[in-house]
């Protein structure tokens, strides 16, 4: 199994960086079409509220507005272009120097174009535009570093290293019990069952990024069932429906467990009597649609514990895959049931 | 000679107990007297065996393991109770509280030993039970009644009223009626989530209200009206109660809800 690279990943998990220290940026990206929309915004926001403070009747507000643009527009242009290029040559430098040309730029902009415009006011006019473009510099280097700082590579980490799945404690316990009780007498299944821990603890352990091959989950679901089988026994019935798929599809590791172990621990540990969960898994076009449906103890439907997991497993969906992957739960006839639907992965 | 039984829902982690308590036998007199893989069964067993120690797992789907003790403490003669269980911070803290036993699964011959010969220190220990149970937040599935020396459980869900009478509490379910010796304050702490009170002496299970109904005060013949009041109709059962008019308000919001 290579790592992945992760060219189809949608999520701001998808953006190629490293936890390598790379060199702080903090001018605004003016390259960034995103930057470059809220620049613009805001600047012709604040020129709009001038001209109907400055105004007497709505055409004179529209002039005004028409005047004050005519100046707006090459300012900030010109300064957006100059912050791209800055951003670039001047990674190297101290974060404050950085930060003094972010402020700098916009500032000598617009005093260079009130002169070539030859603003009324002559210096003075000059200097305040100058001032002007300063202060709104400023105010949009800070903005915009704060909101790189919210999305910065080691923020994302530390949000997915909080949703990593991870496995009970309480069924680590009673795995190695029922290890325990059939060493004894049944030594072969305590390899087989010791075997099956090992690895899913492996998988526990990986990277849950990772995208593997959409089997090899599977088969770790299956090892997941069998000890929670020995343990259960016939008090769990597990219904596997999987469905034609691409023998290449990926899906990211660990995804499809932790539900299956959702299912189990409120269908199964929690109600007495038999309990029987359905899992279907199939292919179709580009998304993976998979269902998991568990009977829920009628008394007290502990929602709460499902949803825990189940935001866990949303916030790792969004991580990995943004907008495109979805789940949606529903209480039905007694039985709760989960759908996700995930792009499949079909790289080689 | 100890006679022991084991309580726990999951087969191979009996079969565990069962093996590590033949260990045992070399060194502490005992014998194996029974299994039950669930709490209401493990309390039918413990009647007919009088085991002198249960091993109970806390985490069973039916009845956990600290109701099944504060089942078992209300028996003359009580068993010991030593709980066994896989993983549960909380509750740990709570029985290092109490001072009551537990071990943690998988179990080590040399812990059971140790607790097994502490077990009869911990023969009449329902108040620390109790107690346990408080601090964990731990809430009845079932309450136990007395009846001709034999101990019933009436599951909690069957409840249409609790009535306060004399000394007793009648105990209302769609099929009977039973008396415990329970105050109506202490069960409406507990099970608060299920019941509203309509009156000073009256528990009303939420579910089984199926409406209310205005009585017209009476005029006697002086012409004096006393003032009219609500009562609730049930679904499981014919009677009306009276609701309260300090209580009225009250139940009127919990019906809302």
């Amino acid at each position: 199994m290579k790592p992945p690279s992760s060219p189809t990943l949608k999520g701001p998990l998808a953006r190629d960086e490293t936890a390598v220290p790379t060199p702080r940026r903090v001018i605004p990206d003016g390259c960034n079409m995103g930057v470059l929309l809220r620049v613009i915004g805001t600047v012709v926001a604040l020129a709009l509220m001038a001209a109907v403070a400055e105004s007497t009747s709505f055409h004179d507000a529209l002039t005004v507005l028409l005047r004050l643009m005519s100046f707006i527009a090459p300012t900030t242009l010109i300064t957006v272009m100059l912050w791209c290029a800055a951003r670039r040559t001047l990674s190297n430098s101290d974060v404050s120097v950085q930060r003094g040309i972010s402020c700098l730029i916009p500032a000598i902009v617009a005093v260079a174009v009130a002169l070539l415009f030859q603003i009324p006011g002559g210096e003075w006019g000059a200097i305040a535009h100058g001032a002007v473009g300063f202060a709104l510099g400023a105010g949009f280097q800070h903005y915009s570093e704060l909101r790189e700082r919210a999305f910065s590579p080691a923020v994302i980490e530390a949000k997915y290293q909080a949703l990593q799945s991870r496995i009970r404690p309480h069924f680590l316990f009673n795995s190695l019990n029922a290890v325990l009780s059939v060493i004894r007498t049944e030594p072969n299944k305590a390899e087989r069952m010791l075997e099956s821990i090992a690895e899913l603890f492996r998988a526990v352990m990986a990277d849950t990024r990772k995208l593997v091959p959409l089997a090899d989950e599977l088969e770790l679901c299956r090892n997941y069932v069998e000890i929670e089988q020995t343990r259960l026994g016939n008090r769990l019935a597990v219904d596997w429906q999987i469905g034609a798929y691409h023998p290449r599809a990926k899906m990211p590791q660990l995804l499809l467990q932790p539900v299956i172990e959702n299912a189990i621990r409120y269908g199964a540990e929690k109600t007495a009597g038999r309990a029987d969960i359905v899992v279907k898994v199939k292919q179709n076009g580009f998304v993976l649609e998979i269902f998991v449906s568990n009977p829920i103890a009628p008394e007290r439907p502990e929602r709460e514990g499902n949803q825990i997991g189940l935001a866990n497993i949303r916030g790792r969906l969004a991580l990995i895959y943004d907008l495109e992957a979805k789940v949606e739960t529903q209480m039905r006839r007694g039985r709760f049931e989960l759908t996700m639907t995930i792009p499949v992965e079909r790289r080689a | 000679m100890l006679n022991v039984m084991i309580v726990d829902d999951e087969p191979p982690a009996r079969a565990r107990l069962g093996q590590v308590l033949r260990d045992c036998a070399e060194q502490v007199s005992l014998q194996l007297v029974g299994e039950a893989d669930g709490g209401i069964q493990g309390l039918e067993e413990a009647d007919r065996l009088h085991p002198d120690v249960v091993l109970l797992d806390v985490h069973m789907p039916d009845m956990n393991g600290i109701e099944v003790a504060r089942h078992l403490a209300q028996r003359d003669n009580p068993p010991a109770v030593i709980f066994v269980t896989a993983y549960d911070e909380h509750a740990l803290d709570a029985f290092e509280v109490q001072a009551l036993d537990y071990l943690m699964k998988p179990v080590r011959a040399e812990r059971l030993i140790a607790a097994l010969s502490r077990a009869e220190r911990f023969r009449t220990n329902e108040p620390r039970i109790e107690e346990l149970a408080k601090t964990i937040g731990a809430v009845r599935s079932h309450l136990t009644v007395s009846e001709r020396g034999r101990m019933i459980l009436v599951p909690i869900d069957e409840v249409v009223y609790l009535r306060a009478e004399l000394k007793y509490v009648t105990i209302k379910t769609r099929t009977r009626e039973h008396l415990t010796e329970e105050s109506l304050t202490a069960l409406e702490a507990e099970f608060g989530d299920r019941f509203v009170r309509i009156h000073r002496n009256a528990l009303v299970a939420r579910a089984g209200i199926l409406g209310f109904q205005r009585v017209r005060g009476a005029v006697d013949d002086e012409g004096d009206s006393s003032e009219g009041h609500w009562e609730v109709m049930l679904k499981e059962a014919p009677e009306r109660l009276s609701i309260s008019r300090r209580q009225w308000p009250t139940v009127k919001a919990a019906a809302r809800s």
